[in-house]
């Protein structure tokens, strides 16, 4: 679930990590969308302080404790970041 | 059960305009099983310490318990003599700086000790903390200051604040004491009726009213407990921001038994770390805000598993979660409260040890201690099934709203309650009592609707959307953008349509209550304070596309 290795694309969208996949399955239920690319914002989706909260426990069941501290979520909260944020953390 | 038409109590007592300086008490009185049901729930009055201010009861504890440990922060800790000494310290700081008995002081410090070092020096002043987030915007904080005739303002971050009231207050930085700290404060003189602190709540009319509780209230709320186990090897987690009146609870339900407060020491938070302090410091006592205590349930239940007495209140609860709660914590745990900031944190507990099968409501229970309830409708008390304005009194009651004598008049009002005089808190809440004297709440005045002539309770809508196997938990209000029209939200818990539920509400109820959208969403949005954001999700109604 964590490699960096860019999967097979969707038409028309460009390729995400599998860790971007992961987080966008992630937000796809938190926000009740069916699309979510490298670029979306989880703020400017609808997330909220406690949008975050239920975000990250997924997040650090998924892959592990500590992987995404708040700070980062607040700071640069795109796809893209968050992600590599988490890959960096588990490498 | 139907509503009840508007129940103004007491009768005459607000009328239209103003309020008559001389207004006599009304006299409220009512049928034989009212006044039995009532003078059984209102036995609360235990006795407590009601003439002594908090400083002086904490000092009671730090003299008596002086190694014991006060607050946690992380791997810090501060004994009850070093947190007296430092707030002695910064107490005679601030009366130097002509801090005075009745002053009313500014307080933005991160939570941290620091924070609970200031509360105790400005009581111990003989002052009043109003504690600020420096997260609000300059013009509502220079309102609310204004408004409160605040002078002071004690923060750990004082160049800043120095600038954003520009000349408004005298900013004094908490840091810079003698870390040794001082035997003895300054010496004020504080009774138990001096105001302690302020929170500000909402207004109808947008300017936040500075809700002003005594140093009596805050000893009627934590002195034989009936809510939860509050003695001197209890453990609290402070949590909420202190510009939220659970903080009062998580502060001095520790620090006026010789108990812990242990302060969570993250600014966000994270279930998983939520779950290791909870762990790491042994936490006997929590409260969570509704809509926390239901994530928390969601995404990590075991977060809570060591908690002795788990508290929830604040918004209408979910049965469904407190169901869950029940099932994996057992009973004597789990504690629903209620309570409005101008009655001090807590009103009524309610011990959820059973839930039945077909619950659709879970009572907020009977009175705390030192707490009356009175169920009021058309002046009356109101017998058990009867639905009434919920009406609170005893010591736990605000003194008023700060500089907004209005309001006041028209919230706290004298009656004669059953042959007895009573100052009464009117929370524009409903309610009725069951035959065994346990309150359920019944929505809010102004949850109270008119859509085309018809009156429509929204809560009725989403219980019975709250019904539907699918739904998890539903929300419904009005939109006024355009034609005046009922819009519910649904958290489902499995696929459902709109269409669906929509023919769900068909089979239940008139056709001028189903609502006009029903969108599904992954969450309800909730605001600073933790209840639901309805603004924020009529912005998502508002943006989303026509049914077609």
């Amino acid at each position: 679930m964590t490699s960096q290795e860019p999967t097979a694309p969707e038409p028309g969208a460009p390729a995400l990590t599998s860790t971007e996949k992961a987080l966008a399955d992630i937000w796809r239920s938190l926000f009740g969308i069916d699309e979510v690319s490298a670029d979306d914002n989880f703020f400017a989706l609808g997330g909220n302080s406690l949008t975050a909260i239920r975000f990250l426990a997924r997040v650090e069941e998924q892959f592990a404790e500590d992987v995404l501290p708040p700070e980062t979520l607040y700071e640069d909260p795109r796809l893209a970041s968050l992600a590599q944020a988490i890959d960096t953390a588990m490498a | 059960m139907p509503p009840s038409s508007r129940p103004p109590v007491p009768p005459g007592a607000a009328p239209p305009g103003g309020v008559p300086e001389t207004a006599r008490p009304a006299r409220i009185t009512g049928s034989p099983a009212a006044l039995a049901v009532h003078r059984d729930v209102n036995r609360t009055a235990v006795a407590y310490p009601r003439d002594r201010s908090v400083p002086e009861l904490f000092e009671a504890c730090a003299a008596r318990w002086p190694d014991a440990t006060a607050v946690v922060h992380g791997g810090l800790t501060l004994t009850y003599r070093e947190l007296d000494r430092r707030a002695n310290a910064l107490a005679r700081r601030l009366a130097e700086r002509g801090v005075k008995p009745g002053a009313v002081v500014g307080v933005c410090v991160a939570r941290s000790p620091e924070l609970i070092v200031t509360l105790l020096a400005v009581l111990k002043c003989g002052g009043a903390y109003l504690p600020v987030d420096a997260a609000w915007p300059d013009e509502r904080l220079r309102q609310l200051l204004t408004g409160a005739e605040c002078a002071w303002m004690v923060t750990d971050r004082a160049p800043e604040l120095a600038r954003r009231l520009s000349g408004g207050c005298r900013v004094v930085a908490v840091t810079g004491d003698d870390p040794a700290g001082r035997d003895t404060g300054p010496g004020a003189a504080v009774p138990a009726d001096a105001l302690a602190y302020v929170n500000f709540t909402s207004g109808s009319t947008g300017r936040p009213k500075g809700v002003a509780i005594r140093h009596r209230s805050i000893a009627r709320l934590v002195y034989g407990a009936r809510y939860a186990p509050l003695d001197r090897t209890s453990r609290l987690l402070q949590l909420a921001p202190v510009t939220f009146d659970a903080a009062t609870f998580e502060i001095w339900g520790a620090l006026l038994h010789g108990g812990t407060c242990v302060l969570y020491p993250h600014d966000f938070v994270r279930l998983s770390r939520l779950g290791q302090e909870l762990r790491r410091h042994r936490v006997t006592v929590l409260f969570l805000t509704t809509a926390l205590f239901n994530t928390v349930l969601d995404e990590a239940p075991d977060a809570l598993a060591e908690v002795g007495t788990l508290l929830t209140g604040g918004e209408t609860h979910s049965v469904r979660h407190l169901a869950a709660a029940l099932d994996r914590f057992g009973p004597g745990r789990l504690v629903h409260v209620y309570g409005p900031t101008e009655a001090t944190t807590f009103a009524t507990y309610h011990r959820v040890d059973s839930i039945s099968e077909d619950s659709a409501v879970v009572p907020i229970g009977r009175p705390i201690q030192n707490t009356r309830l009175y169920v009021v409708a058309g002046g009356e008390l109101c017998a058990p099934g009867a639905v009434g304005e919920i009406c609170l009194a005893g010591d736990g009651l605000a003194a008023g709203y700060l500089g907004m004598p209005e309001p006041t008049a028209e919230k706290f009002v004298d009656a004669v309650v059953d042959s007895v005089p009573e100052r009464l808190y009117r929370t524009g809440d409903f309610g009725y009592l069951l035959a065994d004297g346990r309150l359920v709440f019944h929505g809010r005045e102004d949850d109270q609707v008119k859509i085309n002539g018809f009156r429509i309770e929204l809560g009725e809508i989403t219980h019975q959307l709250d019904r539907h196997p699918a739904v998890r938990r539903s929300y419904v209000t009005v939109t006024t953008r355009g034609e005046k029209a009922l819009v519910a939200f649904v958290v489902p818990d499995a696929p459902v349509t709109e269409a669906e539920l929509r023919a769900h509400l068909r089979a239940r109820l008139p056709g001028y209550m189903v609502p006009h959208r029903i969108h599904t969403r992954d969450r309800l949005p909730l605001t600073p304070t933790g209840k639901t954001d309805r603004h924020a999700l009529l912005a998502t109604h508002e943006a989303a596309p026509r049914p077609c």
